[in-house]
């Protein structure tokens, strides 16, 4: 997918790395494997633990407010209220699940997981899964195309350029 | 990304009709669908020798594809076509009058047709008239008034070209009964069927597979050029399907079905390219659906075309009359249970202020998978019932279709029941 403005598609590399982490913590959560905690040892899923926290750590964050500080007004300054308004309570949900997950995930990465931390972690990780996924392709179908006719050329690569800066 | 996917749902927010809507009319097709399959039950036993005339069989033809195909096409249509032209409808008391008349349209056509009553036909083919020319009156000033996403917005013109031709044959049709001018009305009556289903709702399935797939998936949409000529090839082979049924040229028929065949070949080949390029992993269990139905279109198409070339047995006109309608009733309910949870997910996020149902927590995964199970084996028993001939199989493939459609309507009854307790919930 090719997008012609620089910011849009900054944002859409960025959407496909958070796509691959929510495929491999879904992969992670269900099926047969996934009723029983992983073990302490298990390297891989001492991998995935260490993306999701620093993902939730942050990384979501600056995505989430470079769009509300740098997008969302030039939107709206178009005309185009509602998808700003939209987005920004998915992005408020999402910072929400992102605060309770983190402190699980800090303790599973630390001391692993036990049965009942497991049980609550895989509902949480599947809620955010769900959250990010269908936030995402509201974004992709609709906020990215748009951004195409928002931002002048110069400017476009000015945002690209304060994105991958912050 | 094709520039059409612009403002899908960038500008979804303003164009979203209150959601008593569309669920108005889903909720009349998952009831239809109920009723189609029941009164097929009622009738299995003329199934596999159906070669038109009134009685059960015509009826729950006629349930199906009126109170289904075109309940769901009108509900899903008021949607998403102001979103694709970026013109609204505004035009709540059309709708109301439109949902209110095909209702009472279809249910009065079906009752005619079960008892071969000329009079209740002829009331409900009036009142489907009123129906559709309403809806016409609105499709029509909303694609003459946008155009953003230029294939969905051609398919749309076409199907609504061919909704008239369904409309003006099914009328004659219901005359015909009465007064037999007709040379041969079972031509007339398989082109009407290829009309309405190749045409109408052939069109529309395929325009909008070309927004909802790519959104679902998480894939770029495909280029206008390879749509539009899936179009034409369709709509080719249309032309000459009707010409060579209606005129008893039965090798203009089978050519309209090999260009149609290419056609699909174009859609279905755009199909699996925006699934190959998927960035969402996992799909779920309404794409096992949509995969099936995809399967039956060319395998409708063949079999018509066999047909015309009088390469089938007896069997022929009914095997191609239940693939195709296999083909749209499968992508229906495989969009229905996508687009029910999405639509009243996305209207509890403006209503619920904090943690809004997911669209998951909205979707009864048990009822869906009967249903998904209950479909296969209708079409599996009805097709062999009606290869062999075994009556017994074609009774039992249409108590699971009704099974499917009882699985269905729970599904959709649970999605509504739970989008409710959301905005009653104390955290909203």
């Amino acid at each position: 997918m090719h997008y012609e403005s620089r910011i849009a598609q900054v944002l859409h590399d960025e959407h496909l790395r958070v796509i691959d982490l929510m495929n491999r913590l879904e992969g992670f959560t269900t099926g047969r494997k996934a009723k029983l905690a992983p073990a302490k040892d298990d390297a891989a899923a001492g991998a995935l633990l260490a993306d999701l926290k620093a993902e939730l750590q942050g990384v979501s964050g600056h995505h989430f407010n470079f769009e509300e500080e740098n997008l969302f007004p030039a939107l709206i300054a178009v005309g185009d209220v509602a998808i700003p308004h939209m987005l920004r309570q998915e992005h408020d949900l999402l910072r929400n699940l992102s605060e309770v997950m983190l402190p699980m995930v800090q303790e599973a990465c630390s001391n692993g997981f036990t049965a009942e931390a497991w049980a609550a972690f895989r509902d949480l990780a599947l809620e955010l899964v769900e959250r990010q996924i269908t936030h995402i392709q509201k974004e992709e179908m609709g906020l990215l195309p748009a951004l195409s006719g928002v931002f002048e050329e110069q400017q476009d690569g000015e945002l690209a350029l304060l994105f991958a800066e912050a | 990304m094709a520039l059409g996917a612009t403002s899908f749902l960038g500008s979804a927010a303003e164009r979203l009709l209150p959601l008593s809507v569309p669920f108005r009319f889903f909720g009349a097709a998952v009831l239809f669908h109920v009723a189609a399959w029941a009164t097929l039950v009622a009738g299995a036993g003329e199934l596999a020798t159906f070669r038109g005339g009134g009685g059960a069989v015509l009826a729950a033809i006629h349930l199906m594809t009126l109170g289904v195909f075109v309940m769901t096409a009108v509900g899903a249509s008021l949607q998403l076509l102001p979103v694709a032209t970026l013109q609204g409808f505004a035009a709540p008391a059309r709708i109301n009058a439109i949902w209110w008349l095909l209702n009472a349209g279809t249910i009065c056509l079906a009752m005619g047709m079960y008892l071969r009553w000329h009079e209740i036909m002829a009331v409900g083919g009036a009142l489907l008239t009123f129906a559709i020319g309403l809806y016409l009156w609105l499709l029509v000033g909303n694609l003459r008034r946008g155009g953003a996403m230029m294939a969905v917005v051609a398919h749309g013109w076409l199907a609504a070209g061919a909704l008239i031709g369904l409309l003006v044959l099914g009328l004659v049709l219901i005359i015909n009964t009465e007064h037999g001018f007709l040379a041969n009305s079972q031509r007339a009556a398989v082109s009407h069927m290829l009309v309405a289903a190749y045409g109408f709702m052939g069109l529309l399935a395929m325009g909008f597979s070309y927004v909802l797939v790519p959104m679902f998936a998480l894939a770029p949409m495909p280029s206008d050029k390879w749509a539009l000529a899936a179009m034409f090839c369709a709509c080719t082979g249309l032309a000459l399907g009707f010409a060579g049924t209606w005129f008893a040229q039965d090798a203009w028929a089978a050519l309209g079905g090999g260009i149609g065949l290419i056609g699909a070949a174009i859609y279905l080949s755009l199909m699996a390219i925006i699934l190959k390029q998927r960035m969402r992993r996992k799909l779920g269990p309404a794409f096992d659906l949509m995969r099936l139905s995809w399967a039956l279109l060319p395998l409708s198409l063949l079999a018509g075309t066999a047909w015309a070339l009088n390469l089938l047995p007896d069997w022929g006109a009914v095997i191609f009359g239940l693939w195709l309608f296999g083909w749209i009733l499968g992508f229906l309910l495989a969009i229905l249970q996508r687009i029910v949870p999405f639509l009243a997910s996305m209207h509890a996020a403006f209503a619920v202020k904090r943690r809004p149902p997911t669209v998951t927590a909205l979707t009864a995964r048990g009822p869906l998978a009967a249903h998904l199970y209950c479909h296969c084996a209708a079409l599996v028993s009805l097709s062999a019932g009606i290869i062999w001939p075994i009556p017994f199989l074609v009774t039992l493939g249409a108590v699971a279709g009704l099974l499917g459609a009882a699985s269905f309507a729970w599904f959709f009854l649970l999605a509504v029941l739970r989008y409710r307790t959301a905005l009653r919930a104390p955290s909203a």
